[in-house]
């Protein structure tokens, strides 16, 4: 799987917070515009729901508009450590998390009662295989889950990914080539090299 | 070609399949949030008032509460050295002093009647209605005022002259009962001119 980098550019990157931090209500909807896709898709894989995801890109961008309020804008992000963009994915790690945690199991697509229009996703959901693969991923430790979908989602390096989930970038590796091979039985291809799931979820 | 290398090629074989249904996966997947989240934030930032800084703010509420407290407290000084002062707020309890003019010492209150032995010499008559208090012009005006006792004594015209005060008619013969405000130092700030009459035998 071919990793590509995404683009960052540290001075742009600057800028905004320079104008987040100066509270210009502006820089905040270009923060929101900037980030609300990788927050909300990597959000809707992780939990395979994607009114939770909505929610919980919603609750992320409120916390940050909060202390945007506070004169705290993104007080916890240090530049020295890596990009907005990882420090707001490992943002919504921890919420995907805990909400996951408290207790709340997001209902897969096929057990909702759809009385409404069927979205995209659910559309998409009905094709079998990628169905199987979507039901396959969400199937996988939250761990494994996270690392397959920054990495075979998003595309994203191993090395950023190491950075945004605070991993060395073997444990990503490690853990994604893993990933694809659990996902690759569970779409009923045979794969001898693979561990079986309980190990996994032990590791995670 | 062995079974190893065959089972290899299998296995390179799926893992290419899950790549590629992963693609397909991340191109069917919405791209972005819903748009009405991005509605929410529109809204909360047209509402958005910035405000001064929360620091700069608890600076400015501790400057103002610091000259509240200077101010009053100037206040409260330039009042007693002009020798304004409250005619129940400065009575006092009576003086263990008992100076030989005096003719009587106790505590006076507002509605406080004459003394009987002035009544039963000589009916007084009331010079004010509502005497007050005044500095004495020769007091020392640095010196706070009304600070420890006041007394009640009977004064002639001469030592009335000796304090600074002239009556408006002189008379030898009259006396006046007055009430004298002690210093800490046991010098007179302040006097209030009870009533007069006939001259007292025995006063001072």
């Amino acid at each position: 799987m071919s990793a590509k980098k995404p683009p960052h550019d540290p001075v742009d990157e600057k800028r905004l917070l320079a104008a987040l931090r100066e509270r210009k209500g502006s820089a905040f909807l270009d923060l929101y515009d900037r980030y609300q896709g990788i927050i909300f898709r990597f959000l809707l894989h992780m939990t395979g729901n994607d009114t939770a995801a909505e929610e919980l890109t919603q609750e992320l961008f409120v916390s940050i508009f909060k202390s945007f309020e506070k004169d705290t804008v993104l007080a916890g992000f240090n530049a020295e450590r890596g990009c907005l963009e990882a420090y707001l994915i490992g943002f919504a790690r921890n919420l995907a998390r805990r909400s996951h945690s408290r207790g709340q199991r997001w209902a897969p697509l096929v057990e909702l009662d759809l009385s409404y229009q069927p979205t995209l996703v659910e559309e998409i959901s009905s094709r079998s295989e990628v169905k199987r693969l979507r039901q396959a991923i969400l199937d996988l430790p939250p761990a494994y889950r996270e690392v397959v979908i920054l990495c075979g989602l998003e595309e994203r390096s191993y090395q950023d990914v190491a950075q945004i989930l605070d991993r060395p970038v073997g444990t990503v590796a490690s853990r994604f080539n893993r990933g694809r091979m659990f996902l690759a039985k569970r779409l009923g291809k045979s794969s001898p090299g693979l561990r079986p799931l309980g190990r996994l979820c032990a590791e995670s | 070609m062995s079974k190893e290398e065959k089972r290899q090629m299998e296995r390179e074989s799926e893992l290419s399949q899950v790549d590629a249904l992963m693609r397909k996966l991340a191109q069917d997947s919405p791209r972005q949030a819903p748009h009405r989240v991005r509605l929410h934030f529109e809204i909360a930032i047209q509402q958005y008032r910035p405000s001064e800084p929360q620091v700069g703010r608890r600076w400015l509420l501790a400057a103002a509460v610091v000259f509240a407290a200077l101010v009053s407290t100037f206040g409260t000084i330039i009042s007693n050295r002009s020798g304004h002062i409250s005619p129940t707020s400065k009575v006092l309890p009576p003086a263990n002093t008992q100076p030989p003019s005096v003719l009587e010492t106790h505590e006076i209150a507002p509605k406080t009647p004459p003394p009987a032995k002035v009544k039963r010499r000589q009916p007084p008559k009331v010079a004010n209605p509502q005497p007050v208090f005044v500095r004495l012009p020769f007091s020392d005006p640095t010196l706070m005022v009304g600070t420890s006792v006041t007394i009640r004594l009977a004064l002639s015209d001469a030592e009335l002259l000796a304090m600074g005060i002239r009556p408006i008619e002189s008379d030898p013969s009259r006396s006046y009962v007055a009430d004298l405000v002690l210093g800490d130092d046991g010098l007179p700030r302040a006097i209030r001119i009870v009533s007069h009459g006939p001259r007292i035998p025995g006063g001072s």
